[in-house]
C-alpha cells in the first residue's frame, strides 16, 4: 500500500502551479518549494482539478502559466475554480517572466518571508534550461 | 513511513519522477523531497526527456505506462545510454518483474511503498559513491 504523505502536516500553504511547459513550471516550483511552500505541479487542466478536487489538497493558491492555452479556456477554468473552489487565490501569467514576478510576490507573502533569490534569476535559470 | 533523511553530498542528488497520474507521482516526489533529495516532476515521456536534456539526473523513476511517445521502459533505456551510472526504476499495476530481472532497471509494482523506494535511491547512490 502505497504510504500517503499529508500536504499539510504542518501550516504550510500549498500552491498548485498549473504549465504544460515542463521547464518553466520545474523551476517556479523549485523557486516555491525555496519559499516554504508545498507545490504541486500540473501539466494539465484535468490534473488540475484532479487535485483541487480531492479532500487530500488544501490548496490555497492556483497559478495557472499554461501559455499554450486558449483565452477561452483560461476564462473558463477560472470560472470552474470561482465556481467550485471560491476560496482558492487564482494568479494568471501568461509569459515566464510575469510567472517569476507572480513567484516572486508570492514568496514574500510565504513561509519564510522572503525570496530565495531574484526573480530576474529565475528567469535566466529557466532560459538557460531551455538553451 | 518515510525513509531516514539523506546528508551530506546526497541532499543535492536529483531525481526525475515521471507518471501521468499526478496524486501517484506527487506522493512519490514528495516521500523523495522528505528524504533530501531535489525532486523534478514529469507528466509525460516527453516532458521527461526535455528535463533529461536540460540537466543532469541522478534517477529516473517512470510508470511503465507513462503517456508520451514511448513508454516507461524505453524512457529508462535512453536515460541509461545517456548517462551509464544514473539508476533507473520501473513502476507499473501490472508485475513486470520477470520481464525486467535481467535488466538493470530496478521495479516496484503498484501501490507500493514510497519508503521502499526511497531506500533503494539512498542505498545505490550510497554505493554508486562508494
Amino acid at each position: 500500500m502505497t504510504t500517503e504523505i499529508n500536504p499539510r502536516s504542518d501550516d504550510t500553504r500549498v500552491i498548485l502551479i498549473l504549465d504544460d511547459d515542463a521547464i518553466a513550471r520545474s523551476a517556479v516550483a523549485a523557486y516555491l518549494r525555496e519559499c516554504g511552500y508545498t507545490v504541486i505541479e500540473a501539466a494539465t487542466e484535468h490534473a488540475a482539478k484532479t487535485m483541487l478536487d480531492s479532500p487530500k489538497y488544501d490548496i490555497d493558491i492556483v497559478i495557472c502559466a499554461t501559455s499554450d492555452v486558449s483565452s477561452e479556456d483560461r476564462f473558463g477554468f477560472s470560472r470552474w475554480l470561482r465556481e467550485h473552489h471560491s476560496h482558492v487565490r487564482l494568479l494568471m501569467a501568461a509569459t515566464i517572466e510575469k510567472t517569476a514576478k507572480l513567484a516572486a510576490d508570492v514568496c514574500e507573502e510565504g513561509p519564510h518571508l522572503r525570496k530565495p533569490y531574484d526573480h530576474q534569476n529565475l528567469v535566466a535559470w529557466i532560459k538557460r534550461l531551455r538553451a | 513511513m518515510s525513509a531516514q533523511p539523506v546528508t551530506g553530498s546526497l541532499g543535492a542528488r536529483c531525481i526525475l519522477v515521471v507518471d501521468g497520474e499526478i496524486e501517484i507521482r506527487f506522493s512519490l516526489a514528495q516521500h523523495l523531497r522528505s528524504a533530501g533529495f531535489t525532486v523534478f516532476e514529469a507528466y509525460s515521456s516527453d516532458e521527461a526527456l526535455t528535463l533529461l536534456g536540460a540537466m543532469p539526473f541522478d534517477a529516473v523513476i517512470a510508470d511503465f505506462q507513462t503517456p508520451g511517445a514511448m513508454n516507461g521502459l524505453a524512457l529508462a533505456d535512453l536515460a541509461r545510454s545517456t548517462f551509464p551510472h544514473i539508476l533507473t526504476v520501473i513502476v507499473s499495476g501490472v508485475d513486470l518483474s520477470h520481464e525486467l530481472e535481467r535488466t538493470q532497471t530496478a521495479f516496484f509494482q503498484k501501490p507500493y511503498e514510497g519508503a521502499a523506494i526511497v531506500d533503494l535511491v539512498i542505498k545505490t547512490l550510497v554505493a554508486n559513491d562508494n
